[in-house]
């Protein structure tokens, strides 16, 4: 039986309930949600001894407050909110024990931007659509499909599994710089700017701006130009303009070649704007760690790179990282 | 004293002006983060020293926003 165990006292900047989202619902626009770093959320959940899918709580550059209603064991992964257990420091990457009624308390985010707080047994919310992640747009999933609230109390299955003192393997813990590298497949309408500029895009360093959300990236810097086609007259008039079409998690639109906005794991599903490349699966991790101001740079790297950084990170989100 | 942000955004309005009394909680302006508004309020009553930035001013973490004075 799942009883609350967890109070929210201040919620952070934005925190909502996450799992590996819903899958299956993109073809009707409703987006797979889920942790925007999804190796953080698998290995805090192996930590406390959950299935690599539970849900946490996934929260944004400034962490919130927290108190516990029972003893847990917890983890916390993803980026430094400088954790404290009743005032007392927090390892991130390991498993620990929290006694009933005391207070977690997070920060601001010194590196990375989101912070993952799992809790043995997993945050235990209704599924909608085979998902708990929250959906804001939608207003589906996680708390009545909003972010976290003061006053909240989340509910948490037993965690029978749970034991403290798990630990990620110290070279498995990722670092988050000011600086990331961001790997593309190019396409699927490069061909729609010049080849300068798909160079330019390649090489010159992009801000992450202000407006950088769960939903997509947007990322200022070299502007793009066009090459010369024939308009298709139904697309419309921006030179980014095309026949809309199906978006990936990781599309990356160029709408008037301004600036470049890379489609989070909230993102829409069609768009009628140049995609001139889409990020690897691999590093939607690396761009959830990216906050405002961070500077980003693309590679485009081949499909078979692409498939094996997949492989890979899920190799480094297992068991086997773990020491025990 | 001074108010610096708290979180990475852009200016969307600034609410008051130097020479401007405030009390504490009083909105001193609002910064657009991550798409969302976030308002940064005074820390305690004061007088508006100085307005470090304007509207649509790109600030990082620890940007000087506003200086009270007692």
């Amino acid at each position: 039986m799942s009883a609350p165990a967890l109070e929210v006292m201040e919620p952070g900047f934005l925190s909502t309930v996450q799992d590996l989202g819903r899958k299956g619902y993109f073809a009707a626009g409703i987006p797979p949600s889920g942790a925007f770093d999804r190796f953080a959320l698998r290995v805090g959940n192996l930590l406390v001894g959950n299935p690599p899918g539970e849900a946490g709580i996934e929260m944004t550059l400034m962490g919130g407050r927290f108190r516990a209603l029972r003893a847990a064991v917890i983890a916390i992964t993803g980026a430094d909110m400088g954790a404290t257990l009743d005032g007392a420091p927090l390892p991130r990457w390991e498993a620990v024990p929290v006694r009933a009624g005391s207070e977690l308390a997070f920060g601001v985010a010194q590196t990375g931007c989101r912070a993952y707080l799992c809790p043995a047994g997993g945050v235990d919310v209704p599924s909608v659509l085979g998902s708990k992640s929250t959906y804001l747009i939608g207003k589906i999933g996680g708390v009545r499909g909003r972010p976290l609230r003061a006053g909240d109390r989340l509910d948490v299955a037993p965690g029978a599994r749970a034991t403290a003192g798990h630990r990620l393997r110290p070279s498995l813990i990722p670092s988050y710089g000011s600086e990331v590298e961001l790997r593309v497949l190019l396409g699927p309408q490069d061909d729609h700017v010049t080849q300068a500029s798909v160079r330019t895009f390649l090489s010159a360093p992009y801000k992450v701006s202000s407006k950088a959300d769960r939903v997509g990236y947007r990322f200022e810097g070299a502007e793009f130009q066009f090459r010369e086609r024939a308009k298709a007259v139904e697309a419309g008039s921006d030179p980014s303009n095309i026949v809309d079409d199906g978006n990936a998690i990781g599309a990356i639109q160029i709408p008037g070649g301004k600036e470049a906005i890379c489609m989070g794991p909230d993102g829409v599903s069609m768009g009628g704007y140049v995609k001139i490349a889409c990020l690897i699966a691999a590093d939607l991790e690396r761009m959830a760690q990216a906050k405002p101001w961070d500077i980003a740079r693309f590679r485009a790297v081949a499909h078979a790179e692409a498939t094996a950084a997949l492989r890979d990170s899920l190799a480094r989100a297992s068991e086997a990282s773990l020491v025990k | 004293m001074d108010i610096t942000a708290e979180l990475p955004g852009r200016v969307m309005e600034v609410a008051v002006q130097a020479g401007q009394t405030v009390r504490k909680g009083d909105v001193l302006m609002a910064l657009e983060v991550m798409k969302t508004r976030v308002e940064v309020r005074a820390a305690r009553d004061g007088r508006v020293n100085h307005v470090a930035v304007k509207e649509s001013d790109e600030v990082r973490m620890g940007t000087l926003l506003v200086r009270l004075a007692p």
